[in-house]
Parts: structure tokens; sequence; C-alpha cells
């Protein structure tokens, strides 16, 4: 009798432990950041592809400081199948051996060339699957250029203009001297002051890296470009003072609240701030456009987020799987359509026309400007925010320099440390 | 090995009932310690990796920024500890008088040690606000004098971090210096009262003397505190401008998680253990003395 229970307690044990690997192995477990609204709308996303895909299960995990996480948890070998996170980090992700490859022909040809780009490391393959893309464009003040009889900007000299006129000739007729042109991001915390740098540096024709013909890098400051798009910015904030006051220690809260609050006329980022603005300011007061040409063109910085697999994940095919639906159509209409918090900003698909999906004409110009390739991302070097800080260092310096900053030694100091920066990772081209 | 076993089984009780003390220190204190010198000297990536030996540490000598943030959290920990003791100790001072909302007046010193300091960093942060409307701004304004960038400008930045931190110490050092005041003996007030003393030579000669320990505490605290600052810090400024405000703990996180140098953060950290217990010795030794 005793033996009997023995070998039933066993059996059962079996089976139990045997379902739990099952379960498990079914099971998708994929972090992502945000907020809880995010969470949501990631949640809706597994349920349904949980309803196409019987079999296969996903949890999504909201942190909020998701970097900081994730290298905690490489350290502790308890990473997540699989993770979204910006796709400036895919070089750092390859370099410390976190992530797996992909075979970019196995998804839609539908998806965009230059989303591609930014899972693409410098040995040629991929490592990461795109899922959403933004690039930065204007939201300026309707109501203000109306007033004005202004037009929006469409070169630097008229950016110049136009800021003037929105910060001398009282915009917002109330009788006091309390607008500003624009608002720049100048912090050299978490890079903000490179989201300035880098805009108007590629619009002057220049770049902060530049890919050698042997493969490897090299710092690209020290160019005629460079001291164009510096001077320009700083007078603007001296010359012309259109810019708010605090610009070198601007982060994207300040800039962001200044439009929201009626501070400035003219504001740049990625289109997650519609309804935001929409709701302060008035849907009719509220445009976008994309950005003034500098000398070389209308270019602005591109960003957005990847799905990056974990090398050591044993459900590679279930990610592979997942990934596939997500970059879909309809999940990628859905992830467009969820306001405030939607977790696409932009599709990565070519086929999607975003303003048939948001019915939001604030959205046009930021699609206009990857389908006109205008939007450009930085250089695939391993290990992108080291040059990220290094950018908006030298943007703060220029900003906090209340007269002529002699541009060509910051330039050469700069350029030196972003060349030390490229050797110790080893691209710096000779 | 028979003795051992004997002093063990006599004094078998206080044992246990420190032991579970004794595991909690060295596993939650000793063992972090111990483990963060251990990533100082490895090549730290995905996996612990080749031992580097002082590599690190050699790197540090030639960090300007550890250097700078070493030099701004020194000036930080010396106005902390400065004012906020002084100020505490007057407000102390003031606050055992019986006078009507005594209560409330400490309540409202308090309550910012008991407010979440990421909000405190907040709200400090929008009163800086470096635009006319700013509300420190606002109040410049009204006695003609122009704006301020406050935690743009690299020569105000620092000092701009400093006053809520020195703020929000205020209240703690109070408390325990309202507890010392209590213990001093009246008896002698009164009797110098008698004598004609008058109130500054009461507390040269009777009440410091009395809460010097009350004091020593105060200072030890404060330095071990304010050393490792992190939170106001990296909200208010996180560094900027150039490094103005760097602390060694904003230096520490953003090459461990931004830079993703895991083994010299660790480095970094090992050093402002060291100072802390450099510091530390010191004073218990000079404050014995």
């Amino acid at each position: 009798m005793l033996k009997k229970l023995n070998l039933i307690t066993i059996l059962i044990l079996i089976v139990f432990l045997g379902s739990g690997n099952i379960l498990a192995a079914t099971t998708i477990e994929i972090w992502h950041r945000g907020d809880m609204a995010y969470n949501e709308a990631y949640q809706e996303i597994g349920e349904r592809f949980s309803k196409k895909y019987p079999e296969l299960k996903v949890n999504f995990v909201l942190y909020p400081k998701l970097e900081d996480k994730l290298i905690t948890a490489g350290m502790s070998d308890s990473l997540p199948d699989a993770w979204i996170l910006d796709n400036v980090t895919t070089g750092k992700w390859v370099s410390k051996g976190f992530v797996s490859k992909v075979d970019r022909s196995e998804f839609s040809d539908q998806i965009m060339n230059v989303a591609w780009q930014t899972a693409l490391a410098n040995d040629g393959n991929y490592y990461a699957i795109p899922w959403s893309v933004q690039g930065m464009a204007m939201y300026y003040r309707k109501d203000w250029f109306k007033n004005l009889d202004l037009q929006f900007p469409k070169t630097w000299d008229q950016l110049e203009e136009a800021a003037e006129q929105l910060t001398y000739n009282d915009p917002d007729q109330d009788g006091k001297n309390n607008t500003y042109g624009i608002a720049l991001y100048g912090a050299s915390t978490r890079g903000y002051g490179y989201w300035t740098l880098q805009n108007f540096l590629w619009q002057a024709g220049g770049s902060l890296v530049k890919k050698t013909a042997s493969g490897k890098y090299k710092a690209n400051l020290d160019t005629e470009a460079t001291k164009k798009a510096l001077k320009f910015l700083h007078d603007l904030v001296y010359q012309d003072k259109v810019v708010p006051p605090g610009v070198s220690a601007a982060q994207s809260t300040e800039v962001y609240s200044s439009f929201q609050n009626g501070l400035v006329g003219m504001v740049f980022h990625a289109n997650y701030k519609n309804s935001a603005y929409v709701t302060s300011l008035g849907r009719a007061n509220v445009g976008s456009a994309i950005m003034p040409a500098g000398p070389a063109g209308s270019f602005s910085l591109g960003e957005g987020e990847n799905i990056y697999i974990n090398s050591d994940s044993k459900k590679y095919e279930a990610v592979i799987k997942l990934a596939k639906f997500m970059t879909s159509t309809d999940i990628q209409k859905f992830g467009m359509q969820i306001t405030p918090s939607n977790p696409v900003r932009l599709s990565v698909r070519k086929d999607i026309d975003i303003t048939k999906v948001t019915n939001n004409l604030l959205d046009k110009p930021f699609q206009a400007a990857f389908l006109n390739n205008k939007v450009k991302y930085p250089e695939g070097i391993p290990d992108y925010y080291p040059v990220k800080i290094i950018a908006a260092e030298l943007m703060q310096e220029v900003f906090l320099s209340q007269s002529k900053p002699d541009y060509e030694k910051l330039i050469s100091k700069y350029n030196e440390q972003i060349n030390q920066e490229l050797s110790k990772q080893g691209i710096l081209a000779q | 090995m028979e003795k051992i076993k004997n002093t063990f089984l006599e004094h078998k009780t206080p044992l246990m009932f420190v032991l579970p003390a004794v595991i909690f220190f060295t596993l939650f204190k000793i063992f972090p310690i111990l483990n963060l010198f251990w990533l100082s000297i490895h090549q730290v990536d995905k996996d612990i990796g080749d031992f580097i030996g002082f590599k690190n540490y050699l790197k540090l000598i030639h960090d300007q920024v550890f250097w700078l943030s070493l030099k701004n959290t020194t000036i930080i920990v010396i106005l902390v500890v400065f004012f906020g003791t002084i100020f505490g100790y007057l407000a102390a001072l003031l606050l055992t008088e019986d006078f009507k909302g005594q209560k409330l007046f400490r309540i409202l010193i308090f309550i910012p040690v008991v407010t979440t300091v990421s909000i405190i960093a907040v709200v400090w942060k929008m009163m800086y606000y470096p635009a006319n409307s700013g509300m420190l701004n606002s109040l410049l304004a009204y006695f003609n004098i122009p704006a301020q960038q406050w935690l743009a400008d690299p020569k105000l930045a620092l000092y701009a971090l400093t006053v809520p931190l020195i703020w929000r110490i205020i209240g703690y050092n109070m408390m325990i210096f309202i507890a010392a005041l209590k213990g001093v003996d009246k008896n002698q007030l009164e009797a110098a009262q008698v004598e004609g003393a008058n109130w500054w030579q009461k507390l040269i000669y009777i009440i410091i003397p009395a809460t010097k320990y009350a004091i020593n505490m105060v200072l030890i605290l404060a330095v071990l505190r304010t050393y490792k600052v992190f939170v106001p810090a990296y909200v208010m400024t996180s560094g900027d401008p150039q490094h103005k405000t760097e602390t060694i703990a904003t230096w520490i996180y953003k090459q461990s998680f931004r830079y993703w140098d895991m083994s010299y953060g660790a480095a970094l950290a090992v050093v402002l253990f060291l100072i802390i217990m450099v510091l530390t010795i010191f004073q218990k030794k000079f404050q014995s003395e």
C-alpha cells in the first residue's frame, strides 16, 4: 500500500514539474518601460497574440528604469526573454553580448529600411526588430503666428526672424513682454543638449562622427558646418535673445512645459505630446511642421524602440513569432491608436498612413519627415551614449558662454574627446 | 578546543541573542562591501570577467570629474554640517521655550524630514525656475534684483543645490538637540541666573557643554549622510552645469548605469566608503580627545 502511495506521489510530482516546464516554455517574458498606461496597451497586445497563438502567452512587465534593471539583471543571469528599448542602445547590447541575431528576411519587406538600420551592428548583422520609430519635427503656436501674420519658417534665416517676432511683438496679445521664440535643450544630463546640437549640425551639413573607408570611425566636429551650427544656436540665445533663460540646464520637462504653458512659440521633439499640447492650448492653436532647413537641408534626429532578444533565451522562436505579430499592420495600427500612451509613435511600416490611423493632422509632418528621408539616425558605433554626452557637454558649454565663444578651441577640444572615446571602443580610424 | 567549547557553552544564551543580528549584518552589510571590492578589481560585462587588478583605481586618479565631484561633495558636506547644526541648534533653543504655537513651529520645521527627498527636490527645482516668473526670481524682482539662473549658473548651482539639503536637515538636528536640551540641569541654570550670568554666558558655559554629546552625534550623522548625497543632486541638476554639481554618488551612478562601467562604479563606491570610514574614525578620535 505504502509502495503504491509513494509511486502515485512520484507520478504526481513528475506530472506537476513537467507541466510547470511546459508552462514556462510557452510564456514569453518581455520587459518594457513607460507607465501603467503603456503597460495596459502592451497587455492588450499580449492578449491578442495569445488569442492567435493559444499555445503562447506573453507577460509584459513594466520597468520605468528599464536600462538600470537590465544591467543588474544581466549580471545576475535573470534577463527576460526580450525587452523593448531605445534603438540607440543596439551597439551597447551587442558589444556586451546580451542579444541574439535576427534574420531580417523573415520579416515583412514593408518595414522601413531606415528602421532596420537601427538594429544593424558593425559586423553587418541585425540584432533587433524595429517596433516603433519617431523623428523630431517642430510644434508651433498657430494662433501666435496668425496674430503676427507670420508663415512657419522654412529656413534658418526665417526661423531666426520668426523667433524674434514671437519674442518681441507680443504674439499672445496680452500687452506683456512675456514670450520667447523657441525653446532649446541645453542640459548635458542624459544628453539633452545633444538633441539640439545633432539636429542643427545635420541641418548645417556636419556630423559628430563619420565612418571612414576602413569601416572605422573618426570624430567629425572640426568642420565649418559645426561652427555654423554652434554660432547659429549661440546667436539665438545671446544675440537675438529669443530663447527662455536657463537654456544651459534645460531638459525635456522644462522645454515641453515652456511650450505647454505659453512661454515659447516653437519647440522640437517627436510626436508624443499631441494630446497634452492640444488639451492645454486648444486644437486650433497648435501646429506642427518639419524642421526649418539649414544650409544642408531640413534634417532631424530619429529615435525609436526595438525589440531585443536575450541571447540566452530558450524561447527565441516564440519571440520571433511575437515580433512578427507586433510588426504586422494590425498591431502597428493598434499601437499608434492608443492615446496618449501610444507604444508605437510612428509605425515602422511604410504601408501605413499615420494620419488615417490616428486621425490627427499634427502627426503628418512627423511621418513626412521619415518618408522624405529627412530623418537621420546616429552612426552605429558600439556605444553611442558617451558620444551623446560629449556632444551635450559641448552644447552646454556654448550655451554657458555669454560672450562669443572661441569656436575653434571648443571644437578642437570636443573633437579630441570624441576621438578618445572612439579609440576606447576600438573603432577609431587612423 | 575544549576551552573554546566551554566558553561557547558559558555564553550560549547571549551568543544566540546576537546571532541573528550578526547574520543579518554579515549578509546585508559586510558581504556587499566585500562584493563591491571584488567587482572593482574585475572586468564586469554580462558576467564577472577577468581580473584587472587596481586598473580602476589608477583610472580614478586621472578622472578629473571624480576629483571635481569629491570637491563638490566636500563643499556640500561642510555647508550642510555647519549651517544645519547651527540652525538646528538655534531652532531647538527657541523651541524649548514655552510660548503659544511652539508645537506648530516644531512640526513645521520637522515636516521636511518626513517628506520624500525626491518630492523636496522637485519642489525646490520649481522654485528655482530660471524665468522671471520663477518663484524665487519673482521675489528678487520685488527687490529690483535681476533674475538668477539658479541651477544653470556654474557659480551658483552648487550653493543652490545645498540650500534644500540644509533646510531639510535642520528639523532632524533640531529634534536631537531638543531632546538633549531637556536634559540640561535646571538648577545649574538657575544658579547661574542668580550669579548674574547673561543668556550668552549660560549658553557657552552650561548649555553647550551639557549637550556636547548630542552635538557630536549630529556632526557624525550629518557628515555620514551628506557624503552619500544622491537623490536631490540627481533630481535637481544631475551634475549640471559642466559637472559643477556632480557629487560622488551621482558620478558612481552615472558610471555604473549610464556608461555601463559597473567595475569602475564599484571602485568609486569603494573610495567613497573609505572616505566616510576614515572621516568617522578621525571624528570619533577627535571627539573622544
